[in-house]
C-alpha cells in the first residue's frame, strides 16, 4: 500500500513537474544556462528532451508500464538535479531551478528547501527500487 | 541489480521520450532551436526562440564601437531597464524607457525621433534580452537604424567608464 502511495506520489511530481517546461522551453533553457554548469551545446537539447523524459517516466510509473525503468530514469534523473542544486549552492551561486513553476526563485532559502525536496523524493525512489522485484 | 529486462525499459522510455520530444518542438509555436547563443562574447546569449527578437547583426559587441556611437550627435541611447536602475547609473546623455512601459512611452518617442534615426539600446548585459526585444518593436513601427548595445551597462560600468546618475 505505501509503495502504491509512493509511486503515485513520484510519478505525479514528475508529471506535473514537466508539464511547464513542455510549455516554455525557452524559459527553461534560460534557466539551465543560469546553472553555469552545462556546455552551450547541451543547453537548448536538454531543455527540449528533459522534460519529455519527466513526463514519459513519470506517466509509465503511474501506469505501470517499465516501473523499474521508470524508476532508474527518475532516480537518475533526481542525482543529477540534487548534484546541479548542490554544486550551486556550495558555489554560492544564487540561481531559479525552474522545477515546477518557472517563475523566479532564485534564493538561497529555496534552493536548500528543493534539495531537501529532491533528496526526499530520492529517498522515495530508491525505497521503490529496492521494494520491487525484478520482471521474471 | 538492474536486469537486462529494465535496461530495455529503460531504452524504450528514452527513445519515446526523445522522438516526443523533438516532433512536439518542430510542431510546436513555442519551440526552441536545436542549438541555442549561449557564447557571451559573441553577444547577448539566448535560446534562440522560433521568430526569435534576436538579430545579432544589430548587436554592438565592443566598447570602442559603442563610445563612438554615444559620441555621435545624431545617435539616440535608450536604456530600457526599469527606471530605478535608470536613476542609480545610466551611460552618459541614455535616456530612459523601460521595455515595461512601452506602449506608454513610445508616443513621445516617435514624435522626437522620425524612423530614420539612428538609435541604440541597451539593458542590464549579455544575459538581458530587453534591449532586442525593444528594438523588434521598434522595428515594427518602421525604424530602420536600431542597433543594440549587447554589454549593457555591467560591461559598461565594469570598464570604469563614465557614468551619469539621475
Amino acid at each position: 500500500m505505501l509503495a502504491m502511495v509512493l509511486r503515485l506520489m513520484l510519478g505525479v511530481t514528475f508529471i506535473v513537474a514537466s508539464v511547464n517546461k513542455i510549455g516554455e522551453p525557452e524559459k527553461f533553457a534560460t534557466i539551465i544556462y543560469g546553472y553555469y554548469l552545462f556546455p552551450g551545446w547541451l543547453i537548448n537539447l536538454s531543455a527540449i528532451v528533459v522534460p519529455f523524459v519527466e513526463l514519459v517516466a513519470g506517466v509509465a510509473l503511474v501506469a505501470g508500464v517499465y516501473p523499474r525503468s521508470a524508476l532508474v530514469i527518475i532516480n537518475a534523473l533526481l542525482f543529477v538535479f540534487i548534484g546541479a542544486i548542490a554544486i550551486n549552492l556550495v558555489r554560492g551561486h544564487q540561481f531559479d531551478c525552474g522545477c515546477f513553476s518557472l517563475a523566479a526563485s532564485d534564493t538561497v532559502e529555496s534552493a536548500v528547501w528543493l534539495l531537501v525536496r529532491d533528496l526526499g523524493l530520492l529517498f522515495c525512489g530508491a525505497y521503490l527500487w529496492f521494494k520491487s522485484s525484478p520482471v521474471a | 541489480m538492474i536486469s537486462l529486462d529494465d535496461l530495455k525499459g529503460v531504452f524504450i522510455l528514452l527513445l519515446v521520450s526523445i522522438v516526443s520530444a523533438f516532433v512536439c518542438n518542430q510542431w510546436s509555436g513555442s519551440g526552441i532551436a536545436l542549438f541555442g547563443q549561449w557564447d557571451k562574447t559573441l553577444g547577448v546569449v539566448s535560446p534562440m526562440k522560433k521568430n526569435t527578437v534576436v538579430d545579432q547583426g544589430r548587436e554592438i559587441n565592443d566598447l570602442d564601437t559603442m563610445v563612438k556611437f554615444l559620441d555621435r550627435q545624431d545617435c539616440t541611447v535608450v536604456d530600457v531597464r526599469l527606471k530605478e536602475r535608470f536613476d542609480q547609473g545610466h551611460l552618459p546623455g541614455a535616456i530612459s524607457l523601460p521595455l515595461a512601459r512601452f506602449d506608454e512611452v513610445v508616443g513621445e518617442f516617435f514624435e522626437a525621433h522620425p524612423p530614420e534615426a539612428c538609435v541604440v539600446l541597451y539593458c542590464a548585459g549579455r544575459e538581458c534580452l530587453d534591449s532586442h526585444r525593444f528594438a523588434e518593436r521598434l522595428v515594427e513601427f518602421g525604424y530602420m537604424n536600431v542597433r543594440v548595445f549587447s554589454g549593457g551597462f555591467a560591461e559598461w560600468k565594469a570598464k570604469g567608464l563614465r557614468v551619469e546618475q539621475g
